[in-house]
Formats: structure tokens, C-alpha cells, sequence
């Protein structure tokens, strides 16, 4: 594995039963990418982020990483009323580096103040996690992921739950935190555009791996193999949909 | 003679008011992942569980509240494997198994040669029942418990808030939800007699129910909860004491009063 290269996967193979969920997957990510995942439902995405961040038994293959990681999980509806803090949420990142039966100090939540200052959350430091909205929810939660001080962070549909705004606020951190931190990114998502806006490389999944390509060299093509029938559907939205059925 | 006086005479009336302090504080603490975790249906199990326990401790003549604890932890357990599986749901789990364990109860009952302790004593409570040996048992399971909650505190949050997170940044979830699953059985245990099988799970559940409705943080849901449990079990006792009443039923009554005095507080304080 050369020294640029942050994570490498080697003929990765997962089956449930007789289902192939992912068949010979190979890749390398460099330090410094910002590689989009994209690929339908049921195409093994959230199946290939658990083996990169070792949240999966029984696979095949080999996954090689050089390197701290930290991961944004989908965002799950959670419970509003849950009791919990911003900075008590945040400060669940750190936990590893404490360890049990230690209590957090001054100089940890000076770390979790600076941590919500690089997502641009700082003001909600106090506030309860149940009232804050989609968009500042999941800056909290990626503040968390930096607490482990990753080197590439692992993104799993981290624009659900998040208005267009929202959206585009988010990706641009996104890609601050690539260009200030050097940190590598990879991230599965469904947002097309904005994967093509933001990402350097794009990686096409259905089960094996369609393309994996400089994001000005996809093409709709490559798109058309993972995303077919439905594809002209997706790239032209909704909107045109409906201007074909008055017609 | 006034209920103070009282204890001082009749030593299970000091019994049971220890007991039941004992049994709020311990209920309480439990009742918070309880509420939180929305596992109140394992509280409700491994407390039909413990008849069968009971039954049978009486059956072979062993202690039967040993028994009970050992069932009512088999129980909770069982039911926490099945719904991790998720091939049979949790539901229908407790479908099947909690009626056994009271079918189970009724059986061996039905097999004890001789003096056969009254049945509603364990379903409803009784502080006839409860001797310095129990006040004994649940202080020190109170001790355990504050013990536990003292040095997991962070543990237990994070393990309620986001159980897969949690583990990924390396909580030992396991640990903390087997402790959690044993220590619910236990204060089961150790609660009914005060409490009754059939109304022990108003205290697993109401307690911080309540407090969550107030609480900001998980340690104000705690003490909320320990306040509310106490403050419910103390009038309740009072209550049963003037009224002659059963201080089980007495006690659930007062936290449902306490549950929709703060209900309607917070909701006209949210509106």
C-alpha cells in the first residue's frame, strides 16, 4: 500500500444466504479525496461503509486502513425529548481517548467548545440535542466524528433530514474541512448533484463497483449501469416528470 | 397515634416505610434507562416472571426469593436475546413467555403440600411481608445501584441515547446492558413485596416518565425521578396508613397524581 493511499479494499465479498450483497469490490482511496459513493437502494452502500469502519463479520476480501477513522452514521429520527446536551453529545466522540470510569475535565470541554467552532455550532454548545434542527443536528454530530482527530471520516447519507440550504452550508464544510485539515473524505449519498458539486471522485455501486472515476470523467453512462431504468428520472427530477404527463 | 408513633411500636410498619423508601430509590434509577431505552416491556416480564420463581422457591423449599431473582434475570435476558435476533419479535416473546411464568406460578403453587402463601400478597403487595432481612437486601442493592450509576453515568447515556454509536466509540455496551437487565430483575425482586408483581412496573416506568418531561439533562432525570419516587412512596404510605388502604395501590395512585400534575404543567408551560 503506497503511502498515499488512506484505505485500500481488496476483492471485498459479502453474501447473505444465496444474495450477493457486495462481489468483488476493489479500490484505493488517496490522502486528501473527497469521494462520493453513490449507487440505488439495496445496492450494498451502508453494507461497505460497515466493513471500511469494521462493523461487519463474515465478509471476504481484505480492507486495509492507514489511519484513525471517524464516521457520521445516517441520521436516524431520534428522540426529541431525549435529556441529553450538545456537549454531552459531542463530547460521546472523546470517550475512546478517556476510557472508563474517568470523568471529563476542564480541558476536554474546552476540546468539545473548539470541536462545535470548526462546524460552525459553537453557540449551540448548551443547548438540548431534541431542539435543534436537521441541518445544526448533523454538524454536532460530525463535530463528534472529528473528536476522535480522524484522518479520513466516513460519511453515511449525511444530507437526509437536512432542508437544501442546509445541504448546501453542510458540503461546503465539508470541503473546508478537506482543504484547512487535509482530511480525506468518503461519502455515500443520494444527492447526485451536490455529490457531483463537491467530490473529487466518484465511486458507482450496485453490488460491485461500476465505476470508480475523477468526477469530470463519470459519465452518464456509467451512471445509466448502476441507476438504470431509472436514472432519466433522477438526474431530470420530479418537476420534468410532470411536464410529461400534461403533454 | 399518628403514622410516626406508629413505627416506633410496630416494627413491620418500620419495616415497610424503610422498604419502600429503599424500593423508590432503587426503582427510580433503574426506571430512567427503563423510560429511556423503551424496554418497559421486559420490566413487566421479568416481573411475571419472578411468580413463577416464587412458586417454585416455595415448591422445593428453597429461598424462595433467590428463585424469583434467578427467573426474573433468565427472563430478561431471554427476552433481550430475541430481540436482538429479531427472528420471533419481542411482543410475541413476551406473549409466550409471560403468561408461562404465571401458569408455571399457579402449578407449582397448586403442588405445595401444606400452608400455601396467599397468592394476592405477591401479586398486589403486602408489608406484612417484608422483614429487616429484605430492608437489609435492598439497601444494599441501593448501595450497588448508586455505585453503578455513580461510575457509569456517562456509559449509561450514551448506551441509551445511541446504543451502535456507543459501541463504535468504544463503550462496553454489553456490559452495560446485562448489568442494566440484571439490576431491572433484581429491584423487581426485591420490590414486591412492597409493590406487588401486577404494580411493580408503575415504578420501573412512572417515575421517570415524569421526569423526562422536566428533565434537561440525564442527571436532573434522576434526581427528578428518585424525588418524584420518594415524594410518591412517602404519601402513599401516609395515605394507606389513614385510610387503610393497601400502601402498593396507595403508592402507584400517588405517582399517577404526581405524573399528571407535571404533565399538565409542562404541557401548558410548552404551549
Amino acid at each position: 500500500m503506497s503511502i498515499d493511499v488512506i484505505l485500500k479494499i481488496e476483492n471485498l465479498n459479502y453474501n447473505v444466504g444465496r444474495n450477493h450483497i457486495l462481489q468483488n469490490i476493489s479500490f484505493e482511496i488517496r490522502r486528501g479525496e473527497f469521494v462520493g459513493l453513490i449507487g440505488p437502494n439495496g445496492a450494498g452502500k451502508s453494507t461497505l461503509v460497515k466493513a471500511i469502519i469494521g462493523e461487519l463479520e463474515g465478509y471476504q476480501g481484505k480492507v486495509e486502513l492507514k489511519g484513525q477513522i471517524g464516521y457520521l452514521p445516517q441520521q436516524k429520527d431520534f428522540e426529541r425529548d431525549f435529556p441529553i446536551s450538545v456537549k454531552d453529545a459531542v463530547a460521546m466522540g472523546l470517550y475512546k481517548k478517556k476510557g472508563p470510569l474517568r470523568f471529563f475535565n476542564s480541558t476536554d470541554w474546552e476540546k468539545v467548545k473548539e470541536l462545535l467552532k470548526i462546524v460552525g455550532a459553537e453557540e449551540l454548545y448548551d443547548r438540548r440535542i431534541g431542539v435543534l434542527s436537521g441541518g445544526e443536528y448533523q454538524r454536532v454530530m460530525l463535530a463528534r466524528a472529528l473528536a476522535t482527530e480522524p484522518e479520513i471520516l466516513i460519511l453515511d447519507e449525511p444530507e437526509a433530514g437536512i432542508d437544501e440550504m442546509g445541504k448546501a452550508s453542510f458540503y461546503e464544510l465539508l470541503s473546508s474541512l478537506k482543504k484547512e485539515k487535509g482530511l480525506t473524505l468518503l461519502m455515500v449519498s443520494h444527492d447526485i448533484g451536490l455529490v457531483f458539486d463537491a467530490c473529487d471522485r466518484i465511486m458507482c455501486l450496485n453490488k460491485t463497483l461500476h465505476c470508480h472515476k475523477s468526477t469530470h470523467e463519470v459519465s452518464p453512462e456509467d451512471l445509466q449501469v448502476i441507476f438504470s431504468p431509472d436514472f432519466d428520472l433522477l438526474i431530470r427530477g420530479k418537476d420534468h416528470l410532470h411536464r410529461e404527463h400534461e403533454l | 397515634m399518628s403514622f410516626f408513633q406508629d413505627m416506633f411500636v410496630f416494627e413491620f410498619l418500620k419495616n415497610a416505610f424503610f422498604a419502600s423508601i429503599l424500593v423508590s430509590i432503587l426503582t427510580a434509577l433503574f426506571s430512567t434507562v427503563v423510560v429511556l431505552r423503551k424496554i418497559e416491556f421486559i420490566g413487566d416480564g421479568a416481573a411475571h416472571a419472578s411468580f413463577g420463581g416464587l412458586a417454585l422457591g416455595f415448591l422445593i423449599g428453597i429461598s424462595s426469593t433467590l428463585v424469583a431473582a434467578i427467573s426474573a434475570v433468565a427472563f430478561a435476558i431471554t427476552i433481550s436475546y430475541f430481540s436482538q435476533k429479531r427472528r420471533v419479535s419481542e411482543n410475541s416473546m413476551i406473549g409466550i413467555l409471560l403468561p408461562l411464568s404465571m401458569a408455571l406460578g399457579v402449578i407449582f403453587l397448586s403442588f405445595v403440600k401444606g400452608y400455601t402463601p396467599d397468592v394476592m400478597s405477591y401479586l398486589f403487595g403486602n408489608i406484612l411481608l417484608v422483614s429487616k432481612a429484605d430492608v437489609v437486601l435492598l439497601l444494599i442493592l441501593v448501595v450497588i445501584a448508586v455505585l453503578f450509576f455513580s461510575l457509569f453515568h456517562r456509559e449509561i447515556v450514551y448506551y441509551s441515547f445511541d446504543e451502535k454509536m456507543a459501541k463504535h466509540f468504544g463503550v462496553n455496551t454489553g456490559f452495560i446492558h446485562y448489568s442494566v437487565l440484571i439490576g431491572i430483575s433484581l429491584s423487581i425482586v426485591a420490590s414486591v413485596k412492597i409493590a406487588g408483581i401486577i404494580l411493580v412496573t408503575a415504578f420501573l416506568v412512572t417515575p421517570a416518565a415524569t421526569a423526562k418531561l422536566m428533565a434537561k439533562t440525564f442527571k436532573g432525570m434522576v434526581t427528578f425521578a428518585i424525588g418524584l419516587s420518594i415524594g410518591a412512596s412517602f404519601c402513599g404510605m401516609i395515605l394507606a396508613y389513614y385510610l387503610n388502604i393497601p400502601p402498593g395501590s396507595a403508592i402507584v395512585v400517588a405517582l399517577f397524581v404526581e405524573f399528571l400534575v407535571i404533565y399538565s404543567f409542562t404541557k401548558s408551560k410548552k404551549a
